[in-house]
């Protein structure tokens, strides 16, 4: 149990890192890109919301974690081919089909779409590696 | 009557900002009202004195060129509640002897999104045809100095910055010629 929740906490903080080292990255060599947060579809920041912003690697983590103690048997190979095969599978169950919804409905370009799921499973990728290393 | 001015509709107005992504320029498209600036002379101050003559610009018809930061800085400002932005001109050095390109000092209130705000100003006067003239200057302001918040998406990590540059060309001719 103490191997769980440190697990959770430890992908939780990186993933955390990782967004934010992202968005300066994209900032940096994307801006167009990044200028469309300023579309009306995006919420303007409050002290309400925001949290929900800083929390959100640790309910990935969280629910990463659930789904890894359910199936990790089934992910054989180093830590990296496992965290990859996470990453593949998170990425087409999850991502794909709520993207697909996301971009029917919502006014926002490909191109940003394309980088939520490339940051989804970036973050299934990582959080696949520490399970794999903390708690195998 | 006091003597007056009017606005000649070619006169400009854009503000320039920046955000944590990169700088915009917002200009107005179409400066439409026939304002009119009444003043006296004060000759013990050596300075025009200005009644109730204001400068109103429509915020609905600021265009940045980037359609998300254009809605946004409507938004911000507040345009739905206070479509104007009004410069109140309360004094200006004396321009009788002024000479082109000299520049005068001046006082004007500045009400955006119901604040107002006073502000000490510095134009730069050059003379046209038939007693026209023009006003030029800029002013560095804050969204603060309004109690506005300048917009910020993804809990902040992309955002408006404070500052905005006030850039201005006012045209102008004696009333009734």
């Amino acid at each position: 149990m103490k191997k769980i929740i440190l697990s959770v906490l430890v992908a939780g903080a990186v993933l955390l890192v990782m967004s934010l080292l992202l968005i300066f990255v994209e900032i940096k060599f994307f801006p167009g890109l990044v200028e469309e947060y300023f579309s009306p579809v995006f919420r303007w920041s409050d002290t309400s919301t925001d949290w929900l912003f800083y929390t959100h690697p640790f309910v990935v983590s969280l629910a990463l974690k659930w789904f890894w103690e359910r199936y990790k048997d089934l992910f054989k190979g180093g830590d990296l081919l496992r965290a990859f095969e996470v990453a593949l599978v998170y990425g087409i169950i999850a991502m794909v089909p709520v993207l697909w919804v996301t971009y029917s409905a919502i006014d926002i370009s490909l191109g940003m779409v394309l980088t939520w799921l490339a940051y989804g499973i970036l973050q299934a990728f990582v959080a696949g590696y520490i399970f794999s290393k903390i708690n195998p | 009557m006091s003597p007056a001015w009017v606005v000649e509709s070619g006169s400009q107005l854009n503000i320039e900002g920046s955000s944590n992504i990169n700088r915009f320029t917002c200009h107005i498209r179409q400066y439409l009202q026939a304002d009119t600036l009444r003043w006296v002379r004060d000759d013990r101050l050596k300075k025009l004195i200005f009644r109730n003559s204001a400068v109103n610009i429509d915020i609905n018809q600021f265009d940045c060129h980037q359609k998300y930061i254009t809605s946004d800085l409507r938004k911000t400002l507040r345009a739905d509640k206070y479509p104007q932005l009004r410069i109140h001109f309360l004094s200006m050095d004396d321009l009788t002897w002024v000479q082109e390109g000299q520049k005068v000092r001046g006082q004007v209130n500045i009400e955006l999104a119901g604040q107002i705000k006073r502000y000490d100003m510095e134009y730069t006067v050059i003379h046209g045809q038939g007693n026209r003239f023009r006003l030029c200057g800029s002013k560095q302001i804050l969204f603060s100095d309004f109690n506005l918040v300048p917009p910020g998406k993804l809990a902040g990590l992309v955002r408006i910055n404070q500052e905005i540059k006030v850039n201005f060309e006012l045209h102008f001719r004696p009333y009734g010629s």
